[in-house]
């Protein structure tokens, strides 16, 4: 396929996914500069699967690390299957030396590969995409590993030796922003910051995702919505996840318009706290 | 083209610099790299390319924006006065002279730069600069820390705790996968859910940018933390806090919190919070006043909330801008009525940098231990 962000703009599209211009032109910059390509923005707009459409419009492997409070090295890169170890050594000590069983035991078939080292042992045809997902609910000193890892892109493992990459990976890092992502990780990324979506855009997602939707009802949709997100200090805007949901809904509901009643009986697709709901009947739009 | 565009590039960098964004030669070269490998169709498209590659927070978005329009303005500026010389002198014109005037016309181009930041300091509540946003966000990170009161997910090794399996596993090994040893380890105590509550009443005016500095940079140390601002009435302010950057905050929780320089009633507010925010409150969570106390309510109304706040979380940490000064006794009303319930009492030099934080919190980096 023959790259520009003309081209990916499409292929995302066939992939049900509307990419605007600056998405395609940072997704096709990630892939010339074979940069990792860093997405900010609002829950719910689209950023993790950014990484997943692109894996599918490449036609390679997703591998996916999600971060979380405390996640160490043991858990994004590799670990030695200890259990395993163990039990080969009760099967084995009779028959075969200490030293047989050493090199036996430390070698790949003990080995646990978590995301980053499958990344780089990665032997398909083209490179994967690797989507560290929500790296600011992770630590400061994880996110010092990750930058190691992503400068390098090896590893070494005492018992085995290093490991590079043959290929890089196409990395992708998404983040809400609950807390900020140092200065190194930045630098080492191209940035993206995602918003919600202009009513347009989110009209042709909803006619792309919920085909069955009909224009009237997919605009009253995208109507309300936008009209929701204007109002401030929500806790949580509706992203376009709640938007596709709440369309399902009301197809599942088999509802043809938008009325204040099916608007009350819904807005669990669209609100998720009571403080927000509060909020809204106070200003009269429940 | 090339160099005309590598000129656009360095001086761009320059500008963002000059506004405090963050932006070293390496994103000029990446700039650069990416300009090349893709066909550019428009100044927009251009605007695009560049942002991604030279700007790393959304914050700074506005500010690259201000910078590029005004770069391009001055460039058709240039342009337009070039093909005026022309067709009026009709090349008449001596080099000598020429260069001169497009210095000058630079020179005043120069100066009648625009500064976004200026701008924006003229609002009503003065918005942070970044200097000492640093500093504050240094201090926060340094007292989240030290406030820590739940175990996080690191452990460490020790005698009593949990089994530590890989690490019983791996030593095993040492003694041909026969477990002679048993190893255990701790979950280090390293989080902190912290709840701050700023007084925004009149008494505490001074303090007001101070105020709006620390909370944008408490909103934004991680998740388990919520930051409201109180006087006659308690709002909510993290999500306004952590949705936007310093400057909009700023503007946002001016416009949202109409309560700025009224009265206070300490006391109600506290009432308010644990009946409606009773959730956020267990043994773990460390709750941080920031108010001197002047009390227009009931003191028995404070000192019930307190007592009742007191058994529910497992630390009250005050700051007091009052406690800074030398001899500083809790004599208002509602200091006083506070004081038993309170475990660390800070001044608001704690807050404002490293160097009063330490006053009061110490150089060591270790959570403080929990009272028995």
């Amino acid at each position: 396929m023959e790259l520009s962000p003309a081209a990916i703009m499409q292929a995302m599209e066939k992939e049900l996914y509307v990419a605007d211009e600056s998405l395609a032109t940072a997704v096709y910059l990630a892939l010339k500069l074979e940069k990792p390509l860093l997405i900010e923005g609002e829950p719910g707009c689209g950023k993790t699967e950014v990484a997943k459409v692109l894996s599918k419009m490449l036609g390679t492997e997703l591998i996916r690390l999600q971060c979380y409070e405390g996640i160490t090295a043991a858990q994004a890169l590799y670990e030695w299957d200890y259990p395993r170890q163990l039990l080969h050594i009760r099967l084995m000590e009779r028959s075969k030396s200490p030293e047989e069983i050493a090199s036996e035991i430390f070698s790949e078939k003990f080995l646990l590969k978590r995301p980053l080292l499958q990344a780089l042992l990665h032997d398909g045809p083209k490179p994967p995409v690797l989507l560290i997902d929500e790296i600011d609910r992770s630590d400061e000193e994880f996110e010092g590993f990750l930058l190691e890892f992503l400068a390098e892109f090896q590893v070494t493992i005492p018992e085995i030796g290093t490991i590079a990459a043959k290929r890089k990976p196409i990395v992708i890092i998404t983040s809400n922003r609950t807390r900020e992502v140092g200065e190194g990780l930045r630098r080492r990324c191209l940035y993206l910051y995602v918003t919600y979506p202009s009513a347009e855009k989110e009209k042709r997602i909803l006619s792309l995702k919920v085909p069955s939707l009909s224009e009237k009802l997919s605009s009253e949709v995208v109507e309300f919505v936008q009209r929701l997100r204007q109002v401030d200090d929500l806790s949580k805007k509706p992203g376009i996840s709640e938007t596709l949901d709440w369309a399902n809904a009301l197809m599942a509901l088999n509802i043809s318009e938008i009325t204040p009643d099916v608007i009350r009986s819904t807005m669990s697709c669209l609100i998720k706290s009571e403080d927000d709901s509060a909020r809204l009947r106070e200003l009269g739009i429940l | 083209m090339e160099t005309d565009l590598m000129h656009l590039i360095v001086t761009l960098a320059g500008k963002l610099r000059e506004h405090g964004v963050k932006c070293g030669t390496s994103e000029s070269i990446d700039a650069f790299t990416a300009v090349n490998s893709i066909e550019i169709r428009s100044v927009k498209h251009l605007r695009e390319v560049l942002r991604l590659t030279m700007v790393k927070r959304f914050e700074d978005y506005l500010i690259f924006d201000m910078v590029f329009d005004e770069l391009m303005r001055q460039k058709r500026m240039r342009q337009q006065r070039e093909t005026e010389m022309f067709s009026q002198g009709g090349g008449k014109m001596g080099e000598h002279e020429k260069t001169k005037t497009t210095k000058q016309a630079q020179a005043t181009a120069q100066m009648a730069f625009y500064s976004p930041l200026e701008v924006l300091m003229k609002r009503e509540i003065p918005t942070p600069t970044r200097e000492s946003l640093r500093e504050i966000k240094l201090v926060m990170k340094r007292m989240r820390r030290r406030l820590a009161l739940l175990p996080g997910r690191r452990t460490f090794r020790s005698i009593s705790g949990e089994l530590d399996f890989p690490q019983t596993f791996r030593s095993s090994l040492a003694t041909f996968g026969e477990p002679l040893t048993l190893s255990r380890r701790k979950r280090k105590v390293t989080r902190c859910r912290l709840v701050a509550l700023f007084d925004v009443s009149g008494s505490m005016d001074t303090y007001t940018s101070l105020l709006v500095q620390s909370m944008y940079a408490l909103a934004r140390q991680g998740v388990a933390l919520e930051v409201f601002v109180f006087s006659t009435k308690l709002v909510k302010v993290t999500e306004i806090l952590r949705l936007h950057g310093p400057e909009a905050a700023a503007a946002r929780i001016s416009h949202a919190v109409d309560i700025w320089g009224s009265g206070t009633r300490i006391g109600s507010c506290l009432k308010a919070f644990l009946e409606k925010y009773g959730g956020l409150l267990t043994r773990g969570t460390v709750v941080m006043i920031v108010s001197d106390g002047w009390d227009t309510g009931e003191p028995e109304l404070l000192d019930k909330a307190m007592r009742a706040l007191k058994s529910r979380v497992g630390r009250i940490v005050w700051i007091n801008p009052h406690a800074d000064k030398p001899g500083f006794k809790p004599r208002t009303i509602g200091m006083e009525t506070a004081m038993p319930y309170i475990d660390l009492l800070a001044g608001i030099s704690a807050l404002q940098n490293l160097k009063g934080y330490r006053r009061y919190f110490g150089l060591a980096l270790e959570p403080i231990a929990r009272k028995a």
